[in-house]
């Protein structure tokens, strides 16, 4: 594998860790993310929100080479998607979106 | 009624329909054949002008001029007018009038001639844009779409320049 | 003996006066006939009487009347006659000279007509050449049009698709069609690449980009696509590598990562059971990669067309529209490379790709970028991701680029206007103004820096957005760093 510089790496490494002590923040949005969501009955640009910050975090963490979270945001940025596409609210939508999120929070927050 | 001898010369690229335009207005014959003209053929047909005058018309179909080929000022040399031809299906052969004209501007002053766009009976095959015959038209001068197939115009534009002869 | 060869002078002479027929009319200044020298019927002329218009019969003597000396090569008059014509004034006469031309004639209409034949063919080629290539352009821009027509309501289907699938009342079977739908759907986006690619390689748009990548990204990335248990679906997958494969190879990794995972995507489709194997090795300088499959073979009367457009071997109810093959063999061709195929009825199919390519060093992906150079280079980095931003601000500056931020569309198009950027990287997926409408204000007001579309990395829609709008490549996300730095070298190396 071509190797950056130790600085590099070093940078990286400190970049990473404080990437992860940015969590506890990105749950909280996320989490108010999802109340806004539920509280407005899954209305279209709350859809958009959720997915525009799942997209953040997916782009980040794969880049940071935390494929689990990458993967996680990943799914869940896909249903919201799909949601959008479709233009209505649906409860199996929803549960599967839910799902998705929970398990995102749940990986982000053993990290944390 | 005396008749007033004139020479007019066909001129234009090579393959545009000289030969058939002359052969159309002076025997009213069309071959589909083509035959290129080498040097020049000399016709003659007498035509009356507005009831007035009659004209002998001494039709010199000069060999087809285009990029490559120099016109022969000797056959050209005491011309009273001459007919322009292109051919509507070949869009640099109006490119060639143009400057075959200056040519004969440049040379000979201004002497009388009218411009014909022949082929037109193979108007769907045309490449010649509206563009091209604005440009014509612009210029002012006379002009005039012709098939030697069908003769359409042929008479009309020999006329048009025997009457500008007489001027 | 001087009398013999004034004989033979004096016969030479009356051959060639017999067979050139000079003919000498002396007329006044009215064309009217005064005397002549020579035989008048040779040009079926009537025997004139002094003071007779000569007119009729010579109709090229109007308008010379004033000439001194006149010379007509050749004249044709009167149908019959061709031939050359001198007209010289002494005096207040002028003697019209002709000499017979019919076989100067003849033999310069022959050289002449075969020039005009073969310039109106010529011509009219280039005509037809003209109209085929408008042909051809109008052709790729409905295709490239009619694919935008079709994704966006296929994307709805999709979208709905999937929402059923995913519906808790639906019974087993009513999930099942709705899986069918979205497969078709998902089918049918992929029909439209294949036909929007295939006319952009027959146009011949489609451009490689040759830099230096690392061989065990590709392999590493082949197998995982095909490595899971969801994706070999009861086969056996296997990858072998050759010890003599080079760590990094000059070559375009996206495209030959597109023609493997269309030959082994096919060798999935068409074996029901047993095995698909990939085998990389390097051979003279040749990468060779053999996809070996236990399928039912190709028979041989379908292999000569294999790689042809539209054609397919119809082996039980497999669809497509018979491009992939076609489209990964252009693209090999357009690698220096060639893709063959070896098959057997009822024993399988082998194809092999073989890619002539430069070996690199391991360093060869750094060594190539020039740091001293680069740090005249100044890369705009658009991205609302602050997290993202970091990592590429490393990343950069590891390799000696200076780095400006825009966090949106509207501060890039600022930056842009008063910054000399070198090199955008934008990502496609802003809020507010989208990366697609960035790159489309830009290009529109002539800004030709080069730009690089970062994309979400599954999405094939979102890549043909990007270099439609403009963009001259695109990176998926996540983004890795050698792909980050190989793309970036290779358009500012190209770009220079």
């Amino acid at each position: 594998m071509s190797e950056l510089s130790a600085e590099a790496q070093q940078k990286l490494l400190q970049l990473k860790q404080e990437y992860l002590v940015s969590f506890p923040e990105k749950v909280n949005q996320l989490q108010t993310c999802w109340q806004n969501l539920e509280s407005k009955k899954f209305a279209a640009n709350e859809i958009n929100s959720l997915g525009t910050l799942l997209h953040k975090i997916a782009g980040s963490a794969g880049s940071h080479e935390m494929y689990d979270i990458h993967s996680a945001a990943h799914s869940a940025e896909q249903i919201c998607k799909s949601a959008e596409m479709a233009d209505m609210d649906s409860s199996s939508l929803m549960a599967d979106l839910k799902s998705s999120y929970e398990r995102l929070i749940e990986l982000m927050q053993e990290l944390s | 009624m005396p008749v007033i001898n004139k020479k007019i010369c066909m001129i234009g690229d090579f393959s545009v329909g000289k030969t058939s335009l002359t052969a159309r207005f002076v025997k009213n014959i069309f071959s589909e054949k083509y035959l290129s003209t080498v040097g020049v053929k000399v016709d003659a047909k007498e035509i009356e002008i507005d009831k007035q005058k009659t004209l002998k018309l001494m039709v010199w179909d000069v060999a087809g001029k285009d990029e490559f080929t120099t016109l022969d000022d000797n056959y050209l040399r005491g011309s009273s007018g001459y007919l322009l031809v292109a051919d509507g299906t070949r869009p640099q052969t109006i490119e060639t009038t143009f400057t075959l004209q200056a040519h004969m501007a440049n040379k000979f002053g201004d002497i009388p001639f009218c411009m014909l766009v022949n082929k037109c009976d193979l108007k769907s095959n045309w490449q010649c844009s509206d563009k091209e015959i604005g440009m014509i038209k612009k210029k002012g001068w006379s002009f005039f779409e012709t098939s030697a197939k069908s003769g359409e115009n042929v008479d009309t534009a020999f006329l048009e320049l025997g009457r500008k002869l007489l001027l | 003996m001087s009398e013999h060869i004034e004989k033979i002078a004096e016969n030479l002479y009356a051959l060639t006066a017999r067979k050139m027929k000079p003919l000498i009319v002396a007329i006044d200044d009215d064309n009217s006939f005064v005397s002549h020298y020579g035989e008048l019927s040779d040009y079926k002329l009537p025997q004139f009487e002094k003071g007779q218009s000569c007119v009729e019969e010579l109709p090229f003597l109007v308008g010379l009347e004033d000439e001194t000396y006149v010379t007509l090569p050749i004249v044709n008059f009167n149908d019959d006659n061709v031939s050359s014509v001198n007209i010289i004034r002494i005096n207040s006469n002028r003697y019209v000279i002709l000499l017979e031309a019919v076989d100067e004639h003849q033999r310069e209409q022959q050289v002449t007509q075969s020039s005009n034949e073969t310039k109106l063919l010529y011509q009219k080629l280039q005509q037809l050449t003209q109209q085929l290539e408008i042909a051809n352009q109008t052709k790729s821009r409905f295709i490239s049009g009619m694919s935008h027509e079709f994704r966006t309501p296929i994307s709805s289907i999709l979208g709905y698709s999937n929402l059923l699938a995913r519906n808790n009342s639906l019974n087993v079977d009513e999930v099942q069609q709705a899986r069918a739908i979205e497969r078709n759907a998902q089918y049918l986006l992929s029909l439209i690449d294949n036909v929007l690619e295939h006319a952009q390689l027959e146009a011949d748009k489609l451009t490689v980009s040759i830099a230096p990548f690392l061989l065990n990204d590709l392999i590493v990335n082949i197998g995982l696509m095909f490595g899971s248990d969801e994706q070999s679906d009861g086969l056996t997958f296997n990858l072998e590598t050759s010890e003599s494969l080079p760590e990094v190879i000059y070559s375009d990794q996206i495209r030959l990562q597109q023609i493997l995972i269309n030959i082994i995507g096919n060798a999935f489709k068409y074996t029901e059971e047993g095995f698909v194997t990939v085998n990389f090795d390097w051979l003279d300088e040749e990468l060779v990669v053999k996809v070996t499959d236990s399928g039912p073979g190709i028979p041989i009367e379908y292999q000569a067309n294999i790689f042809q457009a539209y054609s397919r071997y119809n082996s039980g109810s497999k669809k497509g529209a018979g491009l992939g093959l076609n489209i990964s063999a252009q693209l090999a061709e357009k690698l220096q490379g060639k893709l063959e195929l070896k098959s057997q009825l009822g024993k399988g199919s082998v194809f092999t790709l073989m890619l002539k390519a430069k070996v690199g060093s391991s360093d060869s992906i750094i060594k190539d970028i020039d740091i001293s150079k680069n740090q005249a280079k100044k890369v705009l980095v658009v991205e609302d991701d602050e997290d993202l931003v970091e990592i590429l601000k490393i990343y950069l500056d590891e390799y000696g680029y200076k780095t400006i931020i825009a966090d949106s569309g509207e501060v890039a198009l600022q930056k842009c206007e008063t910054e000399a950027i070198d090199l955008v990287l934008l990502d496609m997926q802003l809020p507010k103004l989208s990366g697609v409408e960035v790159v489309r204000n830009l290009r529109s007001s002539q800004f030709k820096t080069p730009i690089i579309g970062m994309t979400a990395s599954s999405n094939n829609e979102d890549k043909v957005k990007a270099l439609e709008a403009g963009c001259d490549e695109f990176l998926s996300k996540p983004i890795q760093h050698t792909s980050l730095l190989s793309a970036i070298n290779n358009i500012l190396n190209h770009h220079v």
